[in-house]
């Protein structure tokens, strides 16, 4: 990887010498296309150089070889290479991004994009044309976040179509976009994308120092870069969100947040973040707020369900009977008549044996998903309680724990909830519901001392932002939310829409309005 | 690096042994404890026989879900141990119970006559010492032994500790006449100026005594749990008996009537009772006043209610004729209530709270009273001002016994 970066080879008049040298670069790949064109009569005498599996080969043939074979030999009196370079690019290279190159080690780096270099003969300049192409996929419905109301696109792996999608939502000018290669091999490109004094500039000026600051050959998918970027390394919690979601995207980036997208994977990094965003769909603010702020009261209680559950029964069953009514003491007691396991190590292989089927079904051929289903339901549910291995409680607590799992928008977050679960579990039999609660505490105070790009995570409950509470807990009406969340958006720029905007009754309905103006014709 | 793994790895070890060394000691699977429904304490020979009954949880369910048919398995059992006290009772029970006793949903305790003439004091300290019975379990008396009643089934409640709890405040909250006494409410009033109270009894009616599924299995049982008289406790020991007739007066002065149903004659000049209230809320004020050496009580009830049946033939638009009414309620109770004095003077004993009242208003004296207050309770002379009012009459006016005269 130091030979490419160390040449610094200006590019020289002699052709061969030049393809020659590109050639041995690549290692003499199968797919490299030397294409050669020459003109007798003036001494032209030039090549197309790209690689095959890069480039969209239309583009070349009409753009590029058609219109230049079709000058040969119609300007006789071009007499020198130059001349030639010039009329190729006013008349012939119909292609709008052109750029001049000098050195072999940038002629390099076109190739690798895909870009197409011309060099003539005699010149020490070459161009290159951009004809990336190659198969990608089109824009399709989110696979991860679905909405029932909403845009039904999502990002794809090409990073020109994600800004696409993403310059179509938000028309502004002060929207801004940086690229990066990052990835000594792979060079992977990187577009950091955000609103100007809307973000905050220290956030944005953290987010390019830290993704500068990475230093690694290979970036596949967001997930590399959140690695190498994040605030915590040691926690369960996500400080940096991820969404397949334009709209999501565009939705954080006018509350301030920068947007990270790399080119390979239709997910894309928000920064910075709290800890409510997590539980935020994109859906909230699409819908009426009343069912939004319903929806948002149902997913915090699931997410506490999802980590507390299974715990709270093993410890409120083995530690405190007393606080049980008696029937439902009596009931669960007959349920475990007969069970052979004490309670912890009967939620435990309920869990791992849910968190197993979880991932199989991730991994399972679709051809075979409904077997698998089956396998899972009756023998695993039913089956296992017929047999006395585990109790219909404990069925019915893990499989609404798995549910309610599945509640949280966002699944980082769900997984840190998954995984918190277990430390609770251990807590809950050890040490009864004290254990579940030192347990809380130390989240807690592990949460509050987490921080994303400098925002701190459990804002706005701690710092206490009362302004911004009207995006957390309940979803105001938009013409209520008049200011950006102070937490993430800079001050310059705070004003989300204008005062006044409640709908009112008309002093006259319009239908009134009409009656009248029909009486005095 | 590889400090800050150091470091992890020594809180993980931390973590570890503070879950190992303080965790799991007192826990207990819901397979290992013996659900106790109800306890009932005898007294013979020198030893405390403290009796348990104990919740089969298989056979309740199966009693739930069942859909007839199949022979029907026992919800409980009841078994008892012995000891010096009541503790060494209950843990002698490990001799012969293969799960340990647990006494948090113990709905009742039922203690027999016999056992409270030991005085109730060790029985206190047991509930309020121990975390694991609490304080809130409904107090009964019963006249025999109190594992008779623990013995008996029920039919519609398949728990009878629960039965007996559900009966005993359901009649306290719709009848009254029987108060409904906690631990908790035991040990203050013996605690209270007066050191006495009250409680329920609880006797088995009829026999044999419904101990067996086949017995259970009838439509008509040969016997039945049900509420009996009201125990007077002095100095926690049992001083006597009222009849519910009696109860009822006690019921008032003491303020702890909710609800009640009141039988009334029409007029003042009739002795049959053809009318009926339902008194739905009542309120009770006791002012003491000095008169010489002695006290004088002014009892003052307020109540109201509903007009449930009548046989008189009287026209209800009137409104002097609901205020007649009114009387003749008014004058009933505090009938009632003079008979219940009279009835609790002849116990000696200060069941009604009258010298908490006195205590608080004349506190100096009550210095000099305490010691010999017995001699001035039976001085008392009580003045009971009765006001009821009859809200509602029902869906309809005059009496159809007033329509049926007419024509």
């Amino acid at each position: 990887m130091n030979a490419q970066q160390g040449a610094k080879l200006p590019i020289s008049e002699h052709l061969p010498s030049n393809v020659k040298w590109l050639y041995d670069e690549l290692g003499a790949s199968s797919d490299i296309v030397v294409r050669t064109f020459s003109d007798a009569n003036t001494g032209l005498d030039g090549v197309f150089f790209y690689i095959d599996s890069l480039v969209d080969q239309q583009t070349i043939n009409q753009m590029l070889i058609g219109p230049v074979l079709a000058e040969i030999g119609e300007n006789p009196n071009v007499k020198s290479s130059s001349e030639w370079m010039g009329l190729l690019k006013n008349k012939a290279l119909s292609v709008g991004r052109l750029k001049d190159i000098h050195r072999l080690d940038e002629a390099l780096a076109q190739l690798m994009e895909g870009n197409t270099i011309i060099m003539l003969q005699g010149s020490r300049t070459a161009m290159a044309a951009s004809t990336a192409g190659g198969e990608k996929r089109s824009v399709e419905e989110p696979s991860s976040q679905t909405v029932i109301r909403g845009p039904k696109e999502s990002f794809t792996e090409n990073i020109n179509t994600n800004m696409s999608l993403l310059r179509r939502r938000i028309k502004s000018p002060g929207l801004r976009v940086a690229y990066k290669q990052i990835g000594t091999q792979t060079k992977t490109h990187v577009a950091v994308v955000y609103l100007k004094d809307i973000a905050k500039d220290g956030v944005v000026r953290e987010v390019m120092e830290r993704l500068d600051r990475i230093d690694t050959d290979a970036i596949l998918e967001s997930g590399y870069i959140e690695e190498f970027i994040q605030d915590a390394a040691y926690t369960f919690f996500p400080t940096i969100q991820n969404t397949e979601r334009p709209d999501a995207v565009a939705g954080g980036i006018l509350e301030g947040q920068v947007a990270i997208i790399v080119d390979g994977t239709p997910f894309v990094l928000l920064a910075p973040v709290t800890f409510i965003r997590f539980l935020q769909s994109s859906e909230d603010y699409y819908q009426r707020y009343d069912i939004a702020t319903f929806l948002r009261l149902i997913r915090y209680v699931a997410f506490f369900v999802s980590m507390l559950l299974p715990s709270l029964y093993i410890a409120i069953t083995t530690f405190h009977q007393e606080m049980l009514p008696t029937p439902l003491l009596i009931s669960l007691a007959a349920q475990r008549e007969g069970v052979p396991f004490p309670a912890i190590i009967e939620a435990l292989v309920m869990e791992v044996t849910f968190e197993v089927l979880r991932e199989a079904g991730v991994r399972m051929p679709r051809v075979i998903g409904p077997a698998i289903s089956i396998v899972g339901a009756l023998v695993l549910g039913q089956a296992a309680v017929q047999a006395g291995l585990v109790s219909a409680a404990m069925v019915i607590v893990v499989s609404f724990t798995a549910i309610a799992n599945f509640v949280i928008p966002a699944i980082n977050m769900a997984n840190a909830a998954r995984l918190i679960r277990f430390i609770m579990m251990i807590l809950g039999a050890t040490l009864g519901l004290f254990g579940i609660m030192s347990g809380l505490m130390v989240l807690l105070i592990h949460m509050s001392s987490l921080r994303s790009f400098g925002v701190p995570y459990t804002a706005p409950f701690a710092p206490f932002i009362w302004s911004n509470w009207k995006d957390v807990l309940v979803r105001l009406p938009h013409w209520a939310m008049k200011k950006r969340p102070t937490a993430v958006s800079s001050m310059r720029n705070l004003t989300r829409q204008g005062s006044g905007q409640m709908p009112e009754k008309p002093k006259k309905s319009g239908h009134e309005r009409d009656t009248t103006k029909q009486s005095d014709e | 690096m590889s400090l800050s793994a150091r470091l992890l790895r020594r809180i993980a070890l931390v973590c570890v042994i503070c879950l190992m060394l303080p965790g799991c000691w007192d826990r207990k699977e819901l397979n290992q404890i013996a659900i106790t429904s109800a306890t009932g304490i005898d007294y013979k020979d020198g030893q405390w026989i403290v009796s348990y009954q104990v919740v089969i949880p298989s056979a309740i369910s199966a009693a739930m879900t069942a859909v007839g048919g199949g022979a029907a398995k026992l919800p409980v059992i009841v078994y008892s141990t012995q000891g010096k006290t009541i503790r060494e009772a209950v843990w002698k029970s490990a001799l012969e119970s293969p799960r340990r006793l647990f006494f948090s949903h113990t709905r009742v305790l039922v203690v027999s006559a016999a056992a409270t003439q030991q005085g109730l004091t060790p029985l206190i300290d047991v509930y309020l010492r121990n975390p694991d019975s609490r304080e809130t379990v409904n107090v009964l008396i019963s006249d025999g032994e109190a594992r008779t009643i623990l013995e008996q089934l029920m039919q519609i409640q398949i728990i009878p500790g629960d039965g007996i709890h559900e009966t005993m405040v359901g009649e306290a909250r719709d009848l009254s006449i029987l108060p409904s006494i906690k631990m908790y409410d035991l040990a203050m009033e013996l605690l209270g100026s007066a050191k006495s109270s009250v409680l329920p009894e609880i006797v088995v009616s009829g026999s044999p005594g419904v101990t067996s599924a086949e017995a259970l299995n009838k439509t008509a049982l040969s016997s039945k749990l049900r509420l009996g008289r009201l125990a007077v406790l002095g100095q926690d020991k049992l001083v006597g008996w009222l009849s519910r007739q009696e109860a009822i007066g006690v019921g008032f002065m003491r303020d702890k009537m909710h609800m009640t149903s009141i039988s009334f004659a029409c007029n003042a000049d009739s002795r049959e009772e053809e009318s009926a209230f339902r008194l739905m809320k009542s309120k009770t004020r006791l002012t003491p006043h000095k008169s010489g050496n002695s006290f004088v009580m002014d009892i003052k009830v307020e109540g109201e209610g509903t007009l449930l049946e009548t046989n008189c033939p009287l026209d209800l638009n009137k409104p002097n004729t609901i205020d007649a009414m009114e009387e003749q309620l008014e004058k009933k109770i505090a009938a009632d209530i003079e008979e219940s004095w009279r009835a609790v003077k002849k116990l000696k004993t200060d069941v009604v709270g009258f010298a908490d009242r006195i205590h608080r208003k004349y506190p100096k004296e009550w210095k000099k009273l305490a010691s010999n207050w017995e001699a001035t309770f039976l001085q008392i002379e009580i003045r009971p001002e009765v006001d009821i009012t009859i809200k509602r009459t029902g869906l309809s006016t005059k009496s159809y016994m007033f329509q049926t005269e007419k024509e």
